[in-house]
């Protein structure tokens, strides 16, 4: 959507596939015929397998709400989108744009607009959460994400609850709400997440799970020549070991390959996912892994929590910019379970990998209070400052004012 | 599907199966042939995975769509 990269490049290339001497074939599979291991394509062929990955994975979601089907209700999901969007804009020059759900993908495409056309749409996103992005991050960290945006611009309306979208003549002209309230739209925009691809693995009769096809943790299904990967699978969460509707390209690449693995002889386990995720609005970077506060506490968690503002380099350094982040922990166990970051710069956002490395370690609020961190005046806050560190101090004191 | 609860994995340091009573029908022998159905997230890795771990088998890809978009 940024232009930023070519529609081949943003795919594995046919070529590289192919001069890794594997077979590649653009069709649709019809059938899968598991008694006889046979795969059927669109145009009649077969091809006979040993063992089969299925990797189908996910279609955007539209919500059955009146006027989906209006010229100019867009979503996001593979390239066409991406063209289906950009064409739109060519063709029509629509001026009130909406976006239906603060999600990341919204919350890009959003920024991208405003950063490359400057003043040239009415931007307004609409949540029916209290706050933009509520699955990656608490409302303490969501508020000045807000305030940021909407001093770009981006006007955003929390507590909305879409119940249609209205048209004239086949083309969107607004959206209604719940309330009655009406907002004029020119072109909506709905991103509220994805479902998995599922109807290939239903046909031939695989067991299913609540978010898609059920794997052990080795991404073999209830059939023993079948594995299978991605978003069309069902993953447990690392923390709780329960089903998670989460479905990122990050722990796809990794159930790709340890399947592959498995196959070749190894017996490495799927660990669970944290949906660990970011996104770019504006020179904003957002990342979180694991749970938020409110998730937690969901899942039946008792928190503690603590934030930290911290610098990207040292005091004295020009072009320091701030940064914040928050880490939950289970009060119970003194277990980390969650952070969130809101950075003016790149590089700090990427200390959620430090996050999910220190979760999946199981690491304690004790065990944080020694973390050390690579420090450098240009590169990172002070080490006094590490805010990694200062978080688990925070919270080791509330632990004991209790 | 095979039930992991209580199984003792017998695997080297770096996680090769040392005795494969576990996977057991499971290993790819040469000349077999994996069949992918997908190329996105999951389906590409797999097939360069298993390309290069087992090159004496067949791999093929399927995929569907001419593109996707890359997360």
């Amino acid at each position: 959507m940024a232009g930023l990269a070519t529609p081949k490049s943003i795919v594995v290339p046919d070529e590289k596939l192919e001069g890794a001497g594997i077979n590649v074939f653009v069709a649709e599979v019809t059938k899968v015929d598991a008694e006889s291991k046979k795969v059927l394509i669109s145009d009649g062929k077969e091809f006979d397998y040993d063992k089969l990955f299925l990797a189908t994975g996910s279609s955007s979601f539209i919500p059955l709400i009146e006027g989906k089907d209006l010229d100019g209700v867009m979503t996001l999901h593979g390239l066409p989108d991406a063209e289906k969007i950009k064409g739109f804009v060519a063709d029509n020059t629509p001026k009130k744009l909406v976006f239906i759900g603060a999600g990341f993908i919204s919350m890009e495409i959003a920024s991208l607009f405003a950063v490359q056309n400057p003043g040239a749409f009415d931007i307004t996103v609409v949540e029916f959460f209290d706050r933009p992005l509520p699955l990656m991050i608490d409302k303490d960290m969501a508020d000045p994400v807000k305030e940021y945006l909407q001093e770009k611009g981006i006007k955003i309306l929390t507590g909305k609850k879409v119940e249609k979208i209205i048209g004239e003549n086949g083309h969107v002209t607004g959206i209604g709400f719940a309330s009655g309230e009406k907002l004029d739209a020119d072109m909506a925009f709905i991103n509220v997440g994805v479902r998995p691809n599922l109807e290939l693995a239903e046909n031939i009769g695989l067991e299913m799970g609540t978010f898609g096809i059920k794997v052990n943790a080795f991404q073999e299904t209830s059939d023993s020549n079948i594995l299978a990967g991605g978003d069309c699978v069902e993953k447990l969460n690392f923390i709780t070991k329960k089903p998670d509707p989460g479905r990122l390209r990050g722990p796809a690449v990794m159930q790709g390959r340890l399947a592959a693995k498995r196959l070749a002889g190894y017996e490495i386990e799927f660990p669970g996912v944290l949906n660990a995720g970011g996104c770019r609005m504006f020179d904003l970077v957002i990342t979180a892994t694991g749970f938020t506060e409110e998730a937690a506490t969901k899942e039946g968690f008792e928190t503690v929590c603590a934030s930290v503002e911290s610098r990207s380099k040292h005091g004295m350094i020009p072009g320091m910019t701030p940064w914040k982040i928050k880490l939950v922990f289970d009060k119970k166990t003194q277990k980390l379970i969650g952070g969130q970051i809101v950075s003016h710069t790149v590089s700090p956002a990427r200390e959620i990998d430090s996050i999910t490395a220190l979760i999946m370690g199981k690491k304690t609020i004790s065990d944080l209070t020694t973390f050390m961190s690579a420090c450098n005046p240009d590169i990172s806050s002070e080490p006094s400052l590490e805010p990694i560190t200062i978080a688990a101090e925070q919270a080791l004191q509330k632990l004991k004012k209790v | 599907m095979p039930d992991l609860k209580g199984k003792a994995l017998m695997t080297c340091l770096d996680g090769r199966v040392k005795n494969n009573k576990s996977t057991k029908g499971t290993i790819m022998e040469q000349g077999e042939k994996l069949v992918i159905v997908g190329c996105s997230g999951a389906g590409g890795p797999a097939a360069m995975m298993a390309k290069k771990l087992m090159p004496n088998v067949d791999v093929t890809v399927i995929r569907k769509e001419k593109f996707f978009i890359v997360r």
